[in-house]
């Protein structure tokens, strides 16, 4: 990522299409607030960027562990409408979004 | 005038058939209700866990051994990231880094000279169900198919021809079925691909700028795509013109393709390792385990049908055509019956049927035990072919057990001589014209009153000896 990116990322239309994307209401205040946290975060990153890597092999998983795994058994799904009753939108046992067609 | 050569790789997308989602409990059974096979984990809700299903795993371990995959002994899962609503976490759970098998191949059936290299086969989960509402005007999801386990099979551009694409398709179809990994029912979207199509003067190494067109789910629509696709891109570099890489769409009404969206603007997925799913370490002693549980090839059938049960190579062929159609032979043979009378059965009357109920193979409800005993007693002449075909119709919609079935209605061949030499009498007396015929030179009339002694009989007359009393009766004819 280089550092031109960084500082295009966290501009204040980017907080707020995020904000609008993932239906947060976000006020000034708020928003400064992640812009803020969001720049430490990236600035993080840059300070990073500055090794090289190259040689390193990635740490894939924060824990030591592999395998982790379930037998295939299906098992009965709780009612549709405990999670329906989440959405802004429902119709005919679908959740009912702006048009999306391809 | 410039020739050109057409190019094509296919990325196959195929449901897998487990019971469970890959990464949840949930049921991937096709057609319920909408949303109701979903929990916080296939939803995306904030703080679900996903455990991968171990038999996705295991499939896909027989998926990369059948296609000589090398397999990775670490395997890892990375997040694609788009936002869409058929996808609610806003990214979809795949194999970018390490997908469990690489430099994989398949030998085509028709093209015996081209081996497609498999680029990589990758786990992912599927993701929902678009509909359009046309009285809202707003889009209908179903998130029901969210978390389906899928395999991505990646070809390299090895493909010359629409043809060959469709021998890929179908090959990779019958081993996918025939290894239990999927049904691969078209129709249920449970075998989808992306075709890339590009061209290249013949004779040249470069690939051309390639184009893609993506979810093709049907065998006819994928070959006429290619076909249009390539005389598309020739047409329009013969004018002097540019391919752009893009995606497009084929509408199979029209028959034509259209600009969905071009390279300029292809998303970037944001792929990093997944930090919700460990690694998969695929050991010997579990790659071992699956080689040796790994179910029969169609081609290792063939050869075996072929050698062991001495069938011919195209009756092989056609009983591995699908995988209902082998257990249904090996089963029938397994409970005693002759191999050849099964083949012949179940490539004449039991496909016969289907035709006729305009059904699938295995929606025809005989057991192989009923059926090994239908034709053990043609084998036995205890009835005739003619008999046997009735009794199978009666069969096809009620649970009998045939011998009791023939003995009760009195069905067992006719084999008295006497019994039929009146019968083969009176025909002959009824028909005097087809005699006259016959004693004229007419070989044809002999078949016809041979056909009405087997009717006279309702097909349970001894048919070789019809024959033959039909020769000496006839014969008697001659003399004055």
């Amino acid at each position: 990522m280089s550092e031109a990116k960084n500082d295009e990322l966290v501009s204040r239309e980017v907080i707020s299409r995020i904000a609008k994307l993932a239906r947060l209401d976000l006020d000034d205040n708020e928003q400064n607030t992640y812009e803020h946290d969001l720049e430490t975060i990236l600035d993080h990153f840059k300070k990073i960027n500055v090794y090289d890597t190259k040689q390193v092999e990635p740490a894939y998983h924060p824990h030591d562990y592999e395998n982790k795994l379930r037998e295939d058994d299906a098992k009965p799904s709780r009612p549709p409408q405990d999670w329906l009753a989440l959405a802004k939108q429902v119709k005919d046992g679908c959740y009912m979004v702006p048009k999306a067609v391809e | 005038m410039t020739t050109y050569e057409t190019i094509i790789g296919l990325e196959v997308h195929t449901e897998l058939q487990t019971d469970s989602k890959i990464f949840c409990s949930c049921s991937t059974r096709f057609g319920q209700q909408p949303n109701t096979q979903c929990c916080p984990v296939c939803l995306g809700l904030p703080g679900a866990l996903p455990v991968l299903n171990r038999q996705v795993a295991e499939l896909a371990l027989r998926l990369c051994l059948a296609t000589d995959c090398s397999i990775t002994p670490v395997t890892r899962f990375d997040r694609k990231n788009y936002f869409y609503p058929d996808l609610p976490k806003a990214y979809q759970i795949s194999q970018l880094h390490e997908p469990i098998g690489r430099n994989g191949q398949l030998c085509l059936k028709d093209f015996p000279e081209r081996v497609v290299r498999i680029h990589e086969i990758h786990m992912e989960e599927d993701a929902g169900k678009l509909t359009h509402d046309p009285w809202s005007d707003q889009s209908l999801v179903d998130y029901n198919r969210c978390g389906v386990p899928l395999l991505e099979i990646v070809s390299e551009p090895d493909l010359r021809s629409a043809e060959e694409a469709l021998d890929y398709l179908a090959t990779l179809r019958k081993l996918l079925m025939f290894l239990g990994v999927s049904d691969c029912r078209m129709e249920q979207g449970s075998l989808r691909a992306d075709v890339n199509v590009s061209v290249r003067k013949t004779g040249t190494q470069a690939l051309g700028t390639r184009t893609e067109m993506k979810n093709m789910n049907s065998f006819k629509a994928i070959g006429r795509a290619i076909i249009h696709e390539s005389q598309r891109q020739i047409d329009l570099l013969n004018e002097g013109g540019m391919i752009l890489q893009e995606t497009r769409r084929w509408d199979e009404n029209k028959e034509m393709s259209f600009a969905m969206r071009s390279k300029e603007n292809a998303q970037d997925y944001r792929y990093f390792p997944d930090p919700d799913l460990p690694p998969v370490k695929l050991d010997k002693a579990w790659i071992d385990r699956v080689r040796q549980n790994m179910p029969e090839r169609p081609e290792q059938k063939q050869s075996r049908y072929q050698h062991e049960w001495r069938l011919s190579a195209y009756e092989a062929e056609q009983l591995t055509d699908e995988p209902f159609l082998a257990s249904l032979l090996e089963q029938t043979i397994a409970c005693g019956a002759n191999p050849a009378d099964v083949s012949s059965w179940i490539l004449g009357e039991w496909l016969q049927a289907c035709r006729s109920g305009n059904c699938d193979a295995s929606d025809l409800s005989v057991q192989p035990e009923s059926l090994a005993k239908l034709l053990e007693m043609i084998r036995n002449n205890v009835i005739t072919r003619t008999t046997a075909r009735s009794v199978f119709t009666y069969m096809l919609d009620h649970q009998i057990d045939p011998e009791s079935y023939v003995r009760e209605h009195g069905l067992a061949m006719v084999n008295d001589l006497d019994d039929l030499k009146q019968m083969v009498a009176s025909v002959l007396e009824a028909s005097e014209q087809s005699v006259k015929d016959y004693l004229a030179g007419k070989e044809k009339a002999k078949t016809y009153l041979i056909g009405q002694v087997m009717r006279k009989s309702r097909g349970k007359a001894n048919p070789a000896h019809v024959n033959k009393l039909v020769e000496e009766l006839l014969e008697q004819h001659r003399q004055p």
